[in-house]
């Protein structure tokens, strides 16, 4: 296993979530190597080095993706959709963290292999208690492959 | 005399009467020898006679001797030999016979032709005596009567004879020996008794002095037969003519009767007197009597037999006789005669009448039948045509004007009046060059008698127009361009129907027959068939205008509403983008008015008094119950957009699950929930979860303080409008029913928050998912008492 320099990438375009989300991490001692990104774009460019991250190395691959769903130009579902289709990022654990219930959001994103779908609640300590059992899990207690 | 020598037959000498018989001179004769004397076919004779009569005086009889000039001579020739020396002479007397010889001869033809001539008589050839002997007869005697010459010779002749006629014939004997002559007929009696009738005929001769009857004899059987034969036949054909139930009647050529038989006069009434001899002028009617005559004219003309039926007056009354006349030929073959034999055929003429009658009438009644039949066949053909589905007003036109063409008209055009104007909807003619025709001068001369002006004056009058004949003047009057007469003409109209076609006085169109020959006829025959006929088509054409308006509309309606559907759904479609985004894009802001508020809370705790610190508690609060309110919101636009799977489930295992979870949700009461027995239901149960759900969650919240809530659940099945009811019933605080209309309504709320907290949307949810199974929603409450909900759900069909 190799020492990861990023631990979260967290694919978010609302700045007020993201802050709250890093807070919450923060407050669960989860928040050393948490990288925000603000939209699909940049999260593509930076999981497969490319433009503004084109120095970066395709094999530095974060534990987990915290992936919002609607952001502007490219999409959460489209990156999901790109991460499983690169023989490289497809067994990247991705966790889709979204304000939407909409069912058919949820069919899709499962349809796409992601690992698991948390809805934000608005209570904020109902939202830090779900940043950090996802955090918990996903860093701490599940093994990845040895990829 | 002559001597000759008779050893070289030398005449040796001669004397001068000698000389003088055979014409020679002494010394001619001394040169010849007696050879010389006879013919050469004497010559053998003379040799055996020389050798015969060597001795003695011989007679050599007549001998044939020559003259010198070559001419015969009959000569007796005695001879004797006569001795002188050693000579052989003989002297020979020769007496000139020839006269005599002659005489004999003569004697001799007369008897062999007397024989000859009465041996080939026809008859029999007699010579009788005084007392009847018989002394010369033919042979003919012997080979008829079947006696031979002796018996005929010994007997007398009466053996001939019937004794019975003996006395006849003695009497015709002494006739015949007194005057010379006698003739008789009487049947001679052969030997073997056969009697064969004799015409006897004889006359006088006188022999030797003593008269006999020399007579002949003449069978004349054959004659006889011939009569009786003729006299059979007259019998016969009187016994035909007389006895024949026709009327048998000849005629001269000239025209009077020879014989009419007894039928003739009977019938006629006439007596053989008053025909015989007369023409038809002297017994009929001069023009019957013409008649009469030019049947017997064309008879003699062709020379054959004709016939021909004839009415004549008989004793009673008129009759028709069938009557063959031919002609009669005599033996040169000519016509000298016409023969008619006429029968009374007037029991058969007027059977044959009725019979014909009979004919006429099944004939008659078969043509009706054929009419009725061809009627009904061709009412049967346009009902077809307007019992078949998915026609229009004008293929029904149209199908319809072809069987009236192929039935009844030559030319069958309707018009229908739409928008108040009559238009022209089909044009059929058996002719489909004349049906252009027709067609064009419907278009091009509009004041044609059955154009659109003219339809519409017989339309609004709503009285049909037959014209059974047009004349050209007709023609003339409506044709406006002339230059179109010919077209006209072409069209061989001669008879026009104009029907219009009304239902109930209300105008629909007309319809136009143009007719010729038996159609018109047959039209005005058919007058009540055509009016039933017109009011069908008019019944039919009314019926599918009115339903093809009604499936325009339809079309049009169909229209709206798929357009408006379209608008809803776009709008639908807005809508739930719209509350997707303001539920995803408006609990962004609240987490984050929350979460800050919360960190501040946390963070800042020591730095805030106790104002500061409720009001921040206040925003949590507020931000939360939005959000709620939001999460409600999103749940009930997704009801609209949720597909719905219909599945059977146990209603009553789903209640139970449903108590069990709300319950959980109230752990401080301690409710009394009962479920009667439910049935199976066929629908979403995700969604009746939901109902159940929220049904269960507004009876625990809206109980009384202080009181465990009591709920009551039960069913039961509504069987006329088969749906199955279901109500949750509480005792809980109730409401004023005049508030009902208000309780299915979204964000409607009959009580306060700081009664009861609730955002409003749970009964809007539980009627949205009800209205979404066919089902319906309703209340019944008593403030204080409690309230029951009802929902029903259809029941299934089995």
């Amino acid at each position: 296993m190799t020492e990861r320099s990023v631990e979260i990438l967290l694919v978010e375009d609302n700045k007020r979530d993201a802050d709250l989300t890093l807070r919450a991490l923060k407050k669960k001692k989860l928040s050393n190597k948490v990288v925000w990104v603000k939209d699909g774009e940049e999260a593509l460019e930076y999981l497969f080095a490319k433009g503004r991250y084109a120095d970066r190395s395709i094999n530095d691959k974060p534990k987990v993706v915290l992936l919002d769903l609607k952001m502007p130009k490219v999409d959460g579902l489209e990156v999901l959709k790109e991460i499983r289709s690169n023989p490289v990022t497809k067994k990247l654990p991705v966790v889709i963290m979204t304000s939407s219930k909409e069912e058919q959001d949820i069919v899709q994103s499962y349809e796409y292999g992601v690992n698991s779908y948390i809805v934000k609640p608005v209570d904020f300590s109902k939202f830090m208690d779900s940043v950090a059992e996802v955090g918990l899990y996903w860093l701490l207690l599940n093994q990845p492959t040895n990829d | 005399m002559l001597i000759y020598d008779r050893d070289d037959l030398s005449i040796v000498d001669i004397n001068p009467s000698a000389l003088k018989l055979y014409g020679y001179t002494k010394e001619e004769f001394l040169k010849l020898t007696i050879r010389d004397l006879r013919p050469e076919s004497e010559i053998e004779k003379l040799e055996q006679e020389l050798d015969k009569h060597e001795k003695g005086f011989n007679d050599a009889g007549i001998v044939s001797h020559l003259r010198k000039d070559g001419t015969p001579v009959h000569v007796r020739i005695l001879s004797s030999p006569v001795k002188n020396g050693d000579s052989n002479l003989r002297l020979v007397l020769a007496q000139n016979v020839t006269e005599y010889v002659d005489a004999k001869e003569r004697l001799e033809n007369e008897k062999e032709l007397l024989t000859a001539v009465t041996q080939n008589l026809p008859g029999t050839f007699y010579v009788i005596n005084q007392e009847g002997k018989t002394l010369r007869w033919n042979k003919n005697l012997e080979t008829i009567t079947g006696y031979s010459s002796q018996e005929i010779a010994k007997s007398s002749a009466f053996r001939y004879f019937d004794p019975k006629d003996h006395p006849k014939i003695k009497k015709a004997i002494a006739e015949g020996f007194k005057t010379g002559k006698a003739e008789l007929k009487t049947n001679l009696i052969t030997k073997n008794g056969d009697r064969i009738p004799f015409y006897f005929s004889a006359s006088t001769s006188t022999l030797y002095g003593e008269p006999y009857l020399i007579g002949l004899g003449i069978d004349i059987s054959k004659q006889h037969k011939a009569q009786e034969q003729l006299l059979q036949q007259k019998m016969l054909l009187d016994a035909i003519t007389q006895q024949s139930e026709s009327i048998i009647f000849v005629k001269d050529v000239d025209g009077p009767y020879k014989l009419v038989n007894e039928k003739f006069k009977q019938d006629l009434g006439f007596t053989g007197q008053q025909v015989i001899g007369k023409t038809d002028r002297n017994l009929f009617e001069p023009e019957l009597a013409k008649q009469l005559i030019e049947d017997d004219t064309q008879v003699l003309e062709s020379r054959t037999a004709k016939r021909f039926e004839e009415i004549i007056p008989t004793v009673d009354g008129s009759k028709t006789y069938y009557t063959v006349k031919y002609p009669l030929l005599d033996i040169p073959g000519y016509e000298n005669s016409i023969c008619g034999i006429a029968t009374d055929i007037t029991e058969l003429k007027e059977a044959e009448g009725k019979l014909e009658e009979l004919y006429e009438k099944e004939k008659r009644e078969r043509e009706q039948l054929q009419l009725i039949n061809s009627r009904l066949q061709f009412l049967s053909r346009i009902n077809t045509i307007f019992l078949e589905a998915g026609n229009t007003a004008a293929e029904t036109l149209e199908k319809v004007a072809a069987v009236m063409v192929e039935e009844i008209a030559d030319l069958c055009s309707f018009d229908l009046l739409i928008d108040d104007q009559l238009q022209r909807v089909v044009t059929r003619h058996r002719d489909k060059k004349k049906e252009e025709i027709a067609q064009r001068l419907h278009e091009t001369n509009p004041d044609m008698f059955y154009s659109s002006s003219f339809l519409s004056e017989v339309l609004s009058s709503k009285k049909q127009v037959f014209i059974p004949e047009i004349s050209d003047q007709l023609i003339d009057e409506y044709l406006t361009q002339p230059e179109l007469a010919d077209q006209v003409e072409a069209l061989e109209i001669e008879s026009v129907l104009i029907k219009p076609l009304l239902v109930q006085d209300r105008e629909i169109g007309t319809m136009t027959l143009l007719l010729s020959g038996e159609q018109t006829e047959w039209v005005e025959d058919a007058s009540i068939l055509l009016d039933e006929l017109a009011y069908k088509i008019a019944l039919a054409t009314d019926h599918l205008l009115v339903n093809e308006e009604l499936s325009k509309l339809n079309e049009t309606l169909e229209k709206k509403v798929e357009e408006r559907t379209e608008m809803l759904e776009k709008a639908n479609k807005e809508l739930e983008s719209f509350s997707y985004s303001v539920s995803h894009d408006l609990r962004a802001p609240l987490r984050a008015i929350d979460g800050y508020s919360s960190l501040l809370l946390e963070d800042y705790y020591d730095k805030l008094d106790e104002d500061g610190k409720e009001f921040l508690s206040i925003l949590n609060d507020e931000s939360k119950r939005m959000g709620e309110l939001i999460d409600d919101l999103l749940s009930f636009s997704r009801m609209s957009r949720l597909s719905k799977s219909a599945a059977r489930f146990s209603m009553k295992y789903l209640v139970n699950e449903c108590v069990k979870e709300a319950k959980a949700v109230f752990p401080d009461t301690d409710p009394v929930i009962e479920v009667e027995d439910l049935p199976e239901v066929e629908a979403d149960s995700r969604l009746i979860k939901q109902v159940w759900l929220n049904l269960l969650n507004n009876a625990l919240k809206y109980c009384e303080p202080g009181k465990d809530p009591e709920i009551h659940i039960r069913s039961e099945h509504d069987k006329e409008n088969q749906v199955y009811i279901f109500s949750i019933e509480d005792k809980g605080v109730g409401f004023d029913m005049k508030y009902a209309d208000k309780l299915f309504g979204v964000f409607q709320r009959l009580h306060s928050d700081d009664e009861f907290e609730g955002t409003g949307i749970g009964l809007a949810l539980v009627c949205r998912i009800i209205n979404r199974h066919n089902g319906k929603t309703w209340a019944d409450s008593t403030p204080g008492e409690g309230t029951t909900i009802y929902f029903s759900l259809p029941a299934d069909i089995n």
